[in-house]
């Protein structure tokens, strides 16, 4: 939470703007943030930047001529651009299909239409808010993240990309392009669910549940929680508790019990950390319920 | 007036009507105070304290004042004026010291926002901070620190408020009926219980905004959105020496108030700034954080209640103890503190009676009118409260609250009788608990509980209010007729969204016997040009100006009969009329057009005969009178509106999690003069309520900084939160003073649901909850933990 002091000096913005661009290709994107380091700032969908309160910045580059809007296959995987909005990846039919459907419920439980319609996949993951939505789901998904820099492409892995704040891990002149979903997931099973104050409230607690159910056997089980602590969390030893098993409601009983103990849950705002872990215990197993219907 | 009139007489009371308005608001022609334009507007920026207590030791403005394109910087201490509805105790800016988070001590008018928010930058203050007074309770100490050392010079309205000097009271409220000690020894149970809530922002669509241009020999103009044109014209007058005649103050359309522009906010010190700046227009318009701490918020409120009860399930006696958390100014909260203390035992006979009303002093931001009038805090403590004694009497709590409720022969707090035509609260409350099923789960409810695991229960609470306003409360309406036989309507009630216009309307067409569409009200006010009205405020509005509407009518009528009468060669009691026409009753035949009659009767030779066709009418509240300070007794209620919530609810009896499935709501409104609006104020209200119930409030830290003044924060329910269902019921008691037998609802449908919802989680889970919004959490933890063991988080709603 914001403290109220910061919110009297009026509007948060990029104070003294001179410059406004806008390449058509990446390369040329990356070109624009090495030659200024620090003084140009990405526009995606525009809700970040009008929230950032910088002296130093006075450029912004605009990213919509770059055609990274798109949601599409590609081979083994999903592709997944980083200038599409909230409210793409929750209309896309790919999506909806894509194990459970569980990015395009995510994607629809951001904000408000008005925000989802602005708030871009690549935006959403270079802030990484701890409310943030989609980053437990690709955590979950094993998603790649493609990152375009001085060096070049990079790929990341979702484990080792929400290990810690993108502004940590990534050089100042780079941009996410990409989020790449495996195709082998497709099939999966897999429920996501937020809990939020109101409908609109960023999230207390998010959780995400995968896995393969065959003749009552659970395999590739995944669960990842978001919004409870500073970073998504993978449930691995839940997750070691199903793999194999014949799925009951005892199973996810002990599910939810492990994931618990696994996430080191924060207060904020919108709950304490007890209660946090409560909500994981419970979540967790009721999604898995749910998966197995 | 008219309130026995069989509904298949009427034309237009009662009928489904469009709103006037809306055509207008959904096209997005209307235009509200920001959309005007003034030549040479300057723009304000507002510095506000980041302490909740400091002295202010320095303000130094010289490089504000010195920035090209600045035309005016202000500091408390250049303005020696105060401010206060009831209790004077406001400066416009804060002088020597701060008293909450958050207020005004310096602005600036510049030719563009960004440069008057620029200068505000460049304004360096010197504070010495101090420990703020922050708990209401701690406050009423002895020992505590004062807000206002100086309460003793305050000038107030004697005949309703006592201050008392030396403490943080700025008002106590006693009311004593019967004899309590008595009441309680002859009691077989006692009931003791607190229940608390906290401050709460009224969140209108369309934030603070006025613009104020201080012309030359002390002549004002002000465009505000605000709820009550008169009171803050006279409340400028009062503060700045100015005579009323030279203050005009104009609204136009206005986006919403729930009572928090009810009196005056931004407007003085637009007001100040435009004269420092030599007259220019200033507009002041409040961003949506600052609508949280720079204006006021709903009063934070402790309720103390101790009930002796007999075996029988009668309460023979209850002492009431209400600790109205003003914040820093009192404002309206005196005012909440008195009307509450005289509603404070909801809709129910209580004997003997023993309430103390305080309102008290803190370092908080302050407290002001909001939707329900205090009837919305302490509902939420009487409805549970009565629950709680039902489950210990082994009474069902629907049975005691019917056993307990004000009745015909009862007599209020205040000694006030009801009559039969007063309402029925009883009616209400059968109408809910019919609607919900009350007393079973149905078949589907059962199945519903068996695929969820989650507890189903139902409740039914009850409620009454009556306008909070002087006894001496006047409003008029003044009817004009045109050259075609139309009408154009002039009054000061502020349309800023209850549909009063639309039901006046109706009023109007109803005793013309014109329709609707002959008659134009014009919404926007001004005090230059339409009469007199105290403030759009307290579910008064439609009571008592459609009761001026129709004496106006019948006023432009008499005029109208009269001249027709020397047309038409006639008496005037052998005329009647109808939507075109003057005609005589026995040779119908024989008539008059409106239209002839509008400006004055042309006769063919050319001489003339009556006058342009005018109506006024005065409507002033009957018969009340003052409390009497010592004992409260008196008759301070203009009508009382009651009205009965029925919830049912299912928990999650592991987590706390809970979801509203139904919510059917009854208000005896006398008579329905318009359904539709009747329905968007039983649900608009309704989901206000929840929010406030459930999500809504103030969080501050240990020092008094408000930490969610945003709507990131503070969450407000939105059209995905509702219940799955929802249901309006209206009962009709004609109110015999109400036109057509109407009362208001506009603030009803807020009032004791926290206690339904708070009630019906309880009979579900057994979570026992005395503090309101109720979250899941708060569930969760009363189900599974002790207080001791919570640590209530950092930025819980306190």
């Amino acid at each position: 939470m914001r403290h109220a002091e910061k919110n009297n000096k009026g509007e948060k913005t990029v104070r003294k703007l001179s410059e406004f661009l806008k390449p058509a290709t990446v390369e040329e994107t990356v070109e624009l943030l090495i030659e200024r380091p620090g003084k140009r700032k990405l526009l995606a969908g525009g809700t970040g930047v009008s929230v950032t309160d910088s002296q130093q910045i006075d450029g912004l580059i605009d990213l919509t001529g770059l055609e990274l809007d798109y949601i599409e296959e590609a081979g083994e995987q999903l592709a997944l651009g980083a200038v599409a909005t909230m409210r793409q990846l929750e209309s896309s039919d790919l999506l909806k299909q894509y194990a459970g459907g569980v990015v395009a419920e995510a994607a629809a439980n951001v904000g408000t239409t008005p925000l989802r319609n602005m708030i871009t996949l690549g935006g959403s993951l270079a802030q990484m808010r701890v409310w943030a939505d989609l980053p437990p789901v690709f955590l979950a998904v094993d998603a790649e993240i493609v990152v375009s820099g001085p060096e070049g492409e990079q790929s990341y892995s979702a484990v080792e990309f929400f290990s810690k704040h993108p502004t940590r891990l990534l050089d100042k002149s780079c941009l996410i392009k990409q989020v790449n979903l495996d195709q082998k997931l497709a099939d999966y099973r897999g429920n996501y669910e937020k809990f939020a104050m109101t409908s609109d409230a960023y999230a207390t607690v998010t959780v995400t549940v995968l896995a393969e159910l065959n003749d009552g056997i659970v395999t590739n089980p995944r669960i990842a929680i978001g919004s409870a602590s500073p970073f998504p969390t993978r449930c691995t030893a839940a997750e070691e508790a199903l793999e194999g098993q014949k799925f009951s409601q005892e199973l996810a009983v002990k599910a939810g019990k492990l994931a618990r103990e696994e996430v080191k849950t924060t207060d904020n705002v919108w709950g304490s950390a007890s209660y946090k872990s409560k909500l994981i215990e419970k979540l967790v197993k009721r999604n898995l319920l749910q998966i197995a219907e | 007036m008219r309130e026995n009139i069989p509904d298949d007489q009427l034309r237009y009371v009662g009928k489904e009507t469009d709103r006037v308005d809306s055509i207008e608001k959904l096209t997005g022609k209307a235009r509200y105070t920001g959309d005007l334009r003034f030549p040479g507007l300057l723009h304000a920026a507002v510095k506000r304290s980041p302490h909740a207590r400091a002295r202010i030791l320095n303000i130094d403005i010289s490089a504000a004042e010195k920035m090209a394109g600045v035309h005016a910087v202000l500091t408390g201490k250049e303005l020696n004026y105060k401010l206060g509805l009831y209790l004077v105790d406001k400066d416009v800016l804060a002088r020597d010291m701060v008293r909450h988070h958050g207020e005004a001590v310096a602005a600036v008018a510049a030719e563009t926002p960004k440069l008057a928010r620029q200068a505000l930058d460049k304004i360096k203050v010197e504070y010495q901070v101090e420990t703020p007074v922050l708990d209401a309770l701690e406050a009423m100490q002895d020992n505590s620190r004062l807000v206002h050392p100086g309460l003793d010079e305050y000038d107030y309205f004697k005949p309703a408020f006592t201050p008392q000097p030396g403490t943080n009271i700025a008002n106590q409220t006693k009311i004593r009926k019967g004899d309590i000690d008595r009441g309680f020894s002859e009691a077989d149970h006692i009931f003791e219980r607190e229940y608390t809530n906290p401050n709460v922002q009224h969140v209108p669509m369309e934030t603070h905004v006025a613009v104020a241009s201080w012309k030359e020999a002390g002549k004002l103009d002000v465009s505000t959105s605000c709820q009550s044109p008169f009171t803050v014209r006279n409340l400028l007058c009062v503060a700045f020496n100015l005579s009323h005649k030279d203050v005009h103050v104009e609204v136009p359309y206005v986006g919403g108030g729930f009572g928090g522009k009810a009196g005056i906010g931004v407007e003085p010190l637009a007001a100040c700034l435009s004269k420092k700046a030599n007259g220019q227009p200033v507009k002041l318009e409040a961003s949506r954080e600052e609508e949280f701490s720079l204006l006021p918020c709903r009063c934070g409120l402790t309720y103390q209640i101790k009930t002796g009860v007999s075996n029988d399930g009668k309460i023979i006696a209850q002492k009431m103890t209400m600790i109205w958390d003003s914040g820093a100014y009192a404002d309206y909260a005196v005012n909440v503190t008195r009307a509450s203390s005289y509603s404070a035992s909801g809709p129910y006979e209580i004997p003997n009676a023993h309430v103390d009303g305080y309102t008290v002093y803190t370092n908080k931001p302050y407290g002001t009118a909001y939707r329900g009038f205090g009837h919305v805090e302490f509902s939420w403590g009487m409805e549970r409260h009565m629950d709680y004694m039902a489950e210990r009497l082994g009474i069902d709590p629907l049975e005691f609250r019917l056993r307990n409720a004000l009745k015909p022969g009862s007599l209020t707090l205040t000694g006030e009788k009801i009559l039969p035509s007063t309402g029925n609260v009883t009616a209400c409350m059968e109408a809910a608990a019919e609607a919900i099923n009350y007393g079973e789960l149905t078949e589907e409810e059962r199945a519903r509980e068996k695929r969820t695991g989650r507890k189903i229960a139902k409740s039914v609470s009850a409620l009454h209010k009556a306008p909070a306003m002087p006894s001496f409360t006047a409003t008029a309406a003044e009817l004009r007729m045109n050259e075609d036989g139309s009408i154009n309507a002039d009054l000061s009630l502020t349309e800023y969204g209850q549909g009063t216009y639309t039901a006046l309307t109706q009023i109007i067409a109803e005793e013309l016997k014109f329709p609707p569409e002959k008659i134009h009200l014009s919404i926007k006010g001004d005090t230059e040009k339409a009469p007199y009205d105290w403030q759009t405020v307290a579910s008064k509005g439609l009571l008592m100006s459609g009761n001026a509407c129709i004496k106006a009518v019948q006023d432009l009528l008499d005029r109208a009969y009269n001249d027709a009468a020397q047309v038409l060669r006639a008496d005037p009691c052998d005329l009647d009329h109808d939507a075109d026409k003057i005609f005589i009753k026995h040779h119908p035949d024989e008539n008059v057009s409106f239209s002839d009659l509008a400006v004055g009767y042309a006769l063919p030779n050319g001489q003339g005969i009556g006058g342009p066709l005018i109506g006024l009418g005065r409507y002033m509240a009957q018969g009340l009178t003052n409390l009497d300070k010592e004992t409260g007794q008196g008759l301070p209620a203009l009508d009382w509106t009651y009205g009965s919530h029925g919830v049912v609810l299912e928990v999650d009896l592991e987590t706390g999690e809970f979801d509203i499935i139904q919510v059917a709501s009854a208000f005896d409104v006398g008579k329905t003069i318009n359904p539709q609006a009747v329905r968007g104020q039983v649900i608009g209200g309704m989901i206000q309520g929840l929010g406030t119930a459930l999500c809504e409030g103030y969080a501050y830290d240990s020092e008094g900084h408000l930490l969610n003044p945003s709507f990131t924060d503070n969450k407000i329910p939105t059209a995905k939160d509702i219940p799955e269902k929802i249901e309006g019921i209206v009962v009709e008691t004609p109110q015999i003073d109400g036109p057509y037998g109407a009362r208001g609802v506009g603030e009803h449908s807020m009032i004791a649901l926290c206690g339904a919802i708070g009630n019906a989680i309880y009979w579900a889970s057994g979570a026992d909850l005395t503090h309101m919004p109720i979250r899941h959490e708060d569930v969760w933890w009363a189900l599974h933990n002790t207080d001791k063991d919570r640590q209530r988080a950092r930025y819980s709603i306190c």
